[in-house]
C-alpha cells in the first residue's frame, strides 16, 4: 500500500473518521493472515503505509514500529481481542447464578 | 508505600509523583481504579506540564463497552524512591492508576469518608505481610 501525504493530527484530537476506518480495515486484513498462535499478541499498525509489527511484548512491537513510522500514524491493537486495555467496567461480564444454602 | 484517603465522593485517591522531561518533580491526586487494566492515565494539562513524548494511539475499551483510540505517552513515575518509565494514556478524566501499576503491591482501602488508602509492596517471597 503506497504511502500518501497525510495531515498530522495532534495526539489530543480524535483521529479523522477516515483514518480510523482505514486502521480498522487494516486490522481485519492483517489479522486474517496471522497464525492462531498470534492471538493476544500486540499489533502496531501504520494506517498510512499498511506496515505493522506483531510481538508478545507491547514495548518491542512499538519500538520496531517507530523505526519505520511516525507516531501519529501508529495504532496498537491486541490480535483477536482488539482492545489493549479496558478503562472501567468488567472484562468478562459476570453471569449471575442462583445459589442455595 | 503510598498513602491517601477515600474522598467524600467515594473515590480512593492517592498522591502520585511524576518526573517531567526537564527534571522537575510534580505531584497529582490520582484515582485508584481496579476496573482499569492499564498503567496510568493523565489529563492533557498534566501531560503538557510534564513534557511527555507521544508514542502511538491504542484501542481502549471503555466502561460503556464502546471502543476508543486513546493517545499513549511515556511518563516517569517516582515511587518509593525509585523512578521508572510507564505508559500513560491521555484521558479527559485526569489521573487514574490502574492494575498494571499496582502489580506487585497490596492495595488496602478503608472504605469510610477519609479512610486510609494504602499501596505497599508485597513481600518478594513467602506469605503476604500481615497487618
Amino acid at each position: 500500500m503506497k504511502s500518501k501525504p497525510m495531515i498530522i493530527t495532534s495526539p489530543f484530537d480524535p483521529l479523522p473518521a477516515e483514518d480510523e476506518a482505514r486502521a480498522e480495515q487494516l486490522y481485519e486484513a492483517i489479522v486474517a493472515q496471522l497464525p492462531p498462535q498470534d492471538y493476544g499478541k500486540y499489533l502496531v499498525l501504520d494506517f498510512s503505509t499498511g506496515r505493522y509489527e506483531v510481538d508478545a511484548d507491547d514495548i518491542a512491537a512499538s519500538e520496531r514500529a517507530h523505526r519505520h513510522s511516525k507516531p501519529e500514524h501508529l495504532i496498537m491493537y491486541r490480535v483477536g481481542v482488539r482492545d489493549v486495555v479496558r478503562l472501567g467496567g468488567a472484562v468478562n461480564p459476570r453471569r449471575m447464578r442462583e445459589v442455595s444454602f | 508505600m503510598i498513602s491517601g484517603e477515600v474522598s467524600a465522593f467515594d473515590e480512593a485517591i492517592v498522591p502520585l509523583r511524576l518526573r517531567s522531561t526537564d527534571g522537575r518533580l510534580f505531584e497529582v491526586e490520582a484515582l485508584v481504579d481496579t476496573g482499569f487494566t492499564g498503567w496510568l492515565t493523565l489529563g492533557r494539562d498534566g501531560i503538557d506540564a510534564l513534557g511527555l513524548q507521544f508514542r502511538e494511539r491504542q484501542r481502549v475499551r471503555l466502561g460503556d463497552d464502546r471502543s476508543k483510540k486513546m493517545s499513549l505517552f511515556t511518563g516517569i513515575v517516582v515511587w518509593d524512591e525509585q523512578e521508572f518509565a510507564v505508559p500513560v494514556l491521555a484521558s479527559e478524566q485526569g489521573a487514574i492508576i490502574g492494575m498494571r501499576l499496582l502489580r506487585g503491591h497490596r492495595l488496602f482501602v478503608d472504605v469510610v469518608d477519609g479512610g486510609e488508602v494504602l499501596i505497599e509492596r508485597r513481600a518478594q517471597d513467602g506469605p503476604l505481610l500481615s497487618r
